[in-house]
């Protein structure tokens, strides 16, 4: 975006004070610069949309107000892509030593004290704090008016203290008004008055209230420092002399803060004092004589509107930022590999693994020689207080870092401050330019903001319907498909009830906050327009998402030519990929039952889901044949001789590699109806149907197919590669993509120096703040039936037949863990 | 669908967690004094989306505040969007629960706030300021000359409140006291640690020559710009209604905005303040009841849910006219 030369400032104004009562300093000083006549906008914004916004506004003058508690990696970012950069602390000179560290990230520091400049050398500049009309303005009362005669307002400094309480002694029956705030630190103020009428707070705007209801506002000075190498009192006033003054408050001040007198003329626009003798004879003074007083706070007023608002300081900032020198275009850099970080549950070679880790290992490597691919995974292995980095190079998952939480993960986590931050150390540390969130299982789901507000680009990948339901098959507690698109959020509770003993209402926040975190991600992906459908229709937001693209995702690479199929009987039908219930496991135990005698025989590749198992073996199938699990790339060969494939699921698959695999290696498929699967497959053209939820339709089926073989042959015949996703095809589109997020990605040349300091931002220092950490708060426990221990007992079986003893007793201690949890409600 | 209904009144958060509902009857019945009966319809959240489809409103307006663990906009922001309604909240829990509003500011059209200095740090292209108020249905009183008590409090018992009231308490103990509410500490011996309901508070201030109006600092997420409360919550209101004197204690003066002095409250600064005032109407009943009296008039002519709702009307742009005095508390 081009700047135009008669409003050439496109701002982006950020307050550095994560938790700041005086924000509204950054809003005055917001006011002003829009209302400045060349200024053509200006964006506030906190830490986790500003870099998004800086770019999305071509904002060319990044503007940091405050200076505590700065994120410095996140305003490096923001003065690379706004080009020019300011810095107003206001602290000065109690956070001088960490404002200075600060203040090499940017062109300019203003201070707000004359005495801490040199300490900036070069770029420092002075910049006092002002007053704003918006605010602070009010008519100058009548005498009459005034509710009180004295008010003060300030931290109860002893110093403060003891004047107060001369004044008292010595002006009998002077009416008061106090607010003394105190802490621990502090001693208890000796006043002759109860606490309550002096510990009392109340915000700016009847501050000046209260200034402007009495005939006198006392100003006193505070002997302090908060940090080790300040000086003891700042030389330049504080905001509220102006406040004041613009208020129509006439103002008595302690002279010890000589610069008071470069902003107002001493006896014409306030009174000063020496000692407390001389500010007890000048409010007695002028208590008695109201019209010079009312004076004095008129022509302060006209000298604060004059000179001391923040549009005057806004132009010297503007005016300062447009002397800066051009900044040099930054050298090119040589060509080398963009560095994505994959966010995922888990990784190839990890068992149990299925389709999306075989997805993500597929394109690392069809990617190598443009995409240096990094894998934040939790280790399962534990309880997920531990989450591991590999990089992916020659030799497969190389282990570069290892972080340890102090808690283990929940999936009922939106948030976690210590995974939040770790999170942004990798991003920085690293490089990384792009994060592709696979999943989400073993992390926080708040990541993505995060990634946002250090300016680094983002993906997601929506490989199933987790951000739609923790069931992220959508099946709920009946064991059936729920239609989430047309549930109510009461259904949803009574669901999450049964299966997590969720409260009422967690569906309500889990969407909630899953539908606002999926319009903070640059790119969505779905594999087919049905999920982007049922996507829109739960997140009605997403219907303005600017990137919410379906690609397929592709299947191995079979690399064999297809043979032609047998049909003759028994008609041979493999089942490929693991047996288990969302795969319509306990329904086809019915079907291979009604076709015990029919000349079918099923052929299955794939592992048991354990809670199947006992069942396999009770029943004694003739006609079903156990493969058992196999390996990426090996299946072709296995399918010689098969002529259908069955792809059973009761849930609306996103995509199914199995029906890419089936096709691949030439067979035709028999699916449900539902999801994906009923998308790809065209009826009688290259494939066949039955409704999803119907087994005794798909025996019929099956019948008529092994009556008329024909029709299998014909199906066969209209298999082509426009089936399925290709691995090339999808990987020119996922280079594409990436390269496209990574040249939107903030600039990360000062990352290695400014990573060094400040605490990362949290989700709730992006704005999103959360009364409870996570979505589920745990209701009274469902009396479970007596089959749910014989049923954990089979699982124990399988798992132990599976992965061995040790891995089994890792899996039962965790599983242990996380049911006393949950009876806990922890 | 009833096709005259155009002013949909909601709850911003469920019912089964709402102590507050009363607010929603009288903002409904605000709004039907404007419009008419027949054009103001009522929902809790959870059936807000079947009523938004029934009524198929001009403005729907969400009332209460929005905590992310139960509530989820979307579904009303698409039904807005597909009705053409106007959706608008008025919040009612500023500043103590500000950092949650994002919940709602990411969907709504207009924001009110109850709240004058929180409504300055919305991000919000239309965030007003909108002061809770009185009904006259539920809080009007007459004057009583036989009051019950001479000072009266209901609330819970927060830490700034306790310190008052501890201050307060030798004055409070020679006069017929007594405060209600939760968490009261024990040694006071007019305080009961009794909760009263809205239905019930009207009357008993009625009954009371003075009632306290106490600010509150408890705040449930008010960290980012840690605001202090500007302008009074409805219990201010509704006992200006009910026909008491109120004796406020000055950490704001913007409630002079809403009653000039002596127009149904007092402030008070300190228990010598707070004691000559006391003393000033309990001797003199006369007094009290013309401050007491002004008080009432004026809530009665400004500071109803009627004129909040023209206000509301007007703001999203539903209203060509709106009365001065409810223009007045509108504060942008």
């Amino acid at each position: 975006m081009t700047a135009n030369t008669a409003r050439p400032w496109r701002i982006l104004l950020l307050d550095t004070k994560r938790s700041n009562p005086n924000h509204y300093l950054c809003i005055a000083l917001r006011e002003a610069l829009a209302a400045h006549p060349q200024v053509a906008c200006v964006v506030a914004a906190g830490y986790g949309e500003a870099v998004h916004r800086a770019q999305a506004e071509g904002c060319n003058l990044f503007i940091a107000f405050d200076g505590e508690e700065m994120h410095r990696e996140t305003c490096a970012r923001l003065a690379a892509v706004c080009g020019r950069s300011l810095l107003w602390v206001t602290e000065d000179p109690y956070e001088l030593g960490v404002n200075v560290a600060n203040g090499a990230l940017f062109d300019l520091v203003f201070s707000n004290d004359s005495a801490s400049l040199a300490r900036y050398c070069a770029k420092g500049r002075h910049l006092p704090l002002a007053a704003s009309p918006l605010l602070h303005q009010l008519e100058v009362r009548a005498d009459g008016d005034c509710r009180y005669d004295l008010f003060f307002a300030g931290t109860a400094w002893p110093n403060r203290v003891a004047l107060l309480k001369q004044m008292m002694g010595e002006l009998d029956g002077i009416k008061l008004k106090l607010a003394l705030p105190h802490n621990e630190h502090l001693p208890k103020p000796d006043l002759p008055l109860p606490p309550s009428s002096y510990s009392w707070r109340t915000p700016n705007n009847q501050f000046v209230r209260f200034a402007n209801a009495s005939r006198v506002v006392l100003s006193l000075h505070r002997v302090f420092s908060a940090a080790a190498d300040g000086a003891p009192m700042a030389a330049t006033p504080g905001p509220r002399l102006f406040e004041v003054a613009l208020a129509g408050g006439f103002q008595l001040v302690d002279l010890s803060l000589d610069e008071t007198r470069r902003y107002f003329d001493e006896g014409r626009e306030f009174i000063g004092f020496n000692n407390d003798g001389e500010a007890i004879e000048q409010l007695r003074h002028y208590l008695a004589h109201p019209d010079e007083r009312i004076a004095i706070a008129r022509a302060a007023q006209a000298k604060a509107l004059a000179l001391h608002t923040y549009a005057q300081r806004a132009e010297v900032l503007l005016a300062e930022a447009a002397a800066l020198p051009e900044r040099p275009a930054a050298p090119a850099s040589a060509p080398r590999r963009l560095r994505v970080l994959q966010v995922t549950h888990n990784i190839v070679g990890v068992p149990p693994y299925g389709g999306v880790e075989v997805y993500q290992d597929m394109m690392a490597k069809q990617l190598a020689a443009e995409v240096e691919c990094y894998f934040y995974v939790p280790d399962r292995s534990v309880d997920g207080s531990i989450c591991r980095l590999y990089v992916q190079d020659a030799d497969g998952y190389r282990e570069i870092e290892a972080l340890r939480f102090a808690g283990p993960s929940t999936q009922d986590a939106l948030t976690c401050p210590e995974r939040e931050r770790a999170f942004a150390g990798l991003l920085g540390k690293y490089g990384i330019e792009v994060v592709h969130f696979q999943h989400f299982i073993g992390h926080v789901p708040s990541l993505p903001y995060i990634a946002r507000a250090l300016g680094v680009a983002t993906m997601m990948s929506l490989h199933d319907y987790y951000p739609v339901c923790s069931q992220f098959n959508l099946i709920g507690y009946d064991g059936r498909f729920c239609h989430a698109e047309t549930r109510s959020e009461a259904e949803c509770d009574i669901c999450l009830r049964h299966i997590r003993q969720a409260q009422p209402g967690s569906q309500a926040c889990r969407r909630a906050f899953f539908g606002r975190l999926l319009q903070h991600i640059d790119v969505l992906q779905a594999n087919t327009s049905e999920v982007v459908d049922r996507y829109r229709a739960i997140f009605p937001a997403l219907a303005a998402h600017p990137h919410f693209e379906a690609m397929g995702v592709p299947s191995t690479d079979l690399s064999r030519q297809a043979v032609p199929p047998t049909v003759a009987k028994p008609l041979r039908v493999a089942l490929i990929g693991n047996f288990s219930h969302n795969k319509g496991g306990e329904m086809l135990f019915d079907v291979f039952e009604a076709l015990r005698d029919d000349p079918v025989r099923f052929e299955i590749f794939g592992s048991v889901e354990a809670v199947l198992a006992h069942r396999v073996a009770a029943l004694n199938l003739p006609n079903v044949i156990w493969h058992g699990g196999y390996t990426p790339g090996t299946l072709a060969e296995r399918l010689d001789g098969i002529g259908l494939s069955l792809h059973s699921s009761i849930w609306p698959e996103t995509y199914c590699l199995a029906l890419s695999e089936a096709w691949q290696a030439g067979l035709v498929p028999l699916v449900a109806d539902i999801g994906a699967l009923g998308l790809r497959v065209e009826e009688g053209v290259n494939g066949f149907k039955y409704p999803h939820d119907r087994p005794g339709a798909l025996v019929d089926r099956l019948r008529q197919l092994i009556a008329e073989p024909e029709r299998v042959l014909a199906a066969q015949a209209n298999i082509h590669a426009g089936l399925w996703t290709s691995l090339p095809e999808h990987g020119r589109w996922l280079a594409a993509l990436y390269a496209s997020l990574a040249a939107r990605s903030a600039p990360t040349a000062l990352l290695a120096e400014a990573a060094q300091h400040g605490a990362a931002p949290t989700l709730a220092d992006c704005g999103v703040v959360l009364n409870y950490p996570l979505w589920r708060r745990t209701a009274t426990p469902i009396p479970q039936p007596a089959t749910a221990l014989p049923a954990l007992h089979h699982r124990a079986i399988g798992y132990l037949r599976r992965h061995g003893a040790a891995a089994t007793a890792r899996r039962m201690a965790h599983e242990l863990r996380r049911r006393l949890r949950a009876r806990l409600g922890a | 669908m009833s096709e005259q209904v155009q002013v949909l009144v909601a709850g911003s958060f469920p019912d089964r967690l709402n102590t507050n509902t009363a607010l929603r009857r009288y903002l409904v019945e605000g709004f039907r004094e404007v419009l008419g009966v027949a054009a103001v319809a009522e929902a809790s959240l959870e059936t807000l989306l079947p009523e938004l489809q029934r009524h198929r409103p001009k403005l729907l307006l969400c009332l209460g505040s929005c905590p992310p663990e139960v509530v989820n906009y979307q579904p009303v922001r698409a039904a807005c969007d597909a009705l053409g309604t106007h959706l608008a909240f008025w919040l009612h829990d500023d500043p103590y629960e500000f950092d949650l509003a994002y919940s709602a500011t990411d969907v709504a059209d207009t924001i009110f706030s109850n709240d004058g200095w929180a409504v300055l740090h919305y991000d919000h292209p239309r965030a007003f300021h909108l002061p809770m108020a009185a009904s006259v249905k539920a809080h009007e009183r007459p004057w009583r000359d036989d009051k019950e008590r001479d000072v009266f409090f209901c609330g819970v018992a927060f830490a700034n409140r306790i310190a008052i009231v501890c201050d307060l308490a030798p004055r409070l103990a020679r006069c017929r006291t007594e405060i209600l509410g939760t968490d009261w500490p024990a040694e006071l011996p007019f305080a009961h640690n009794r909760r009263m309901p809205n239905s019930e508070l009207a009357d008993a201030c009625a009954a009371s020559t003075v009632t306290l109006s106490l600010g509150r600092n408890l705040h449930f997420a008010n960290r980012r710009y840690q605001l202090d409360p500007s302008t009074p919550g409805p219990r201010t209101f509704e006992a200006a209604m009910a026909g008491t004197v109120q004796l406020h204690f000055a950490d704001s003066l913007e409630i002079t905005d809403y009653f000039a002095d002596g127009e149904g409250v007092l402030l008070f600064d300190d228990p010598r303040n707070f004691a000559t005032q006391l003393d000033a109407l309990l001797g003199d009943p006369g007094y009290a009841r013309r401050i007491a009296e002004a008080g009432q008039a004026r809530a009665r002519r400004d500071h109803t849910y009627a004129r909040r709702a023209e206000v509301i009307l007007q703001r999203c742009g539903m209203a060509p006219a709106v009365t001065a005095s409810a223009a007045a508390v509108a504060v942008g």
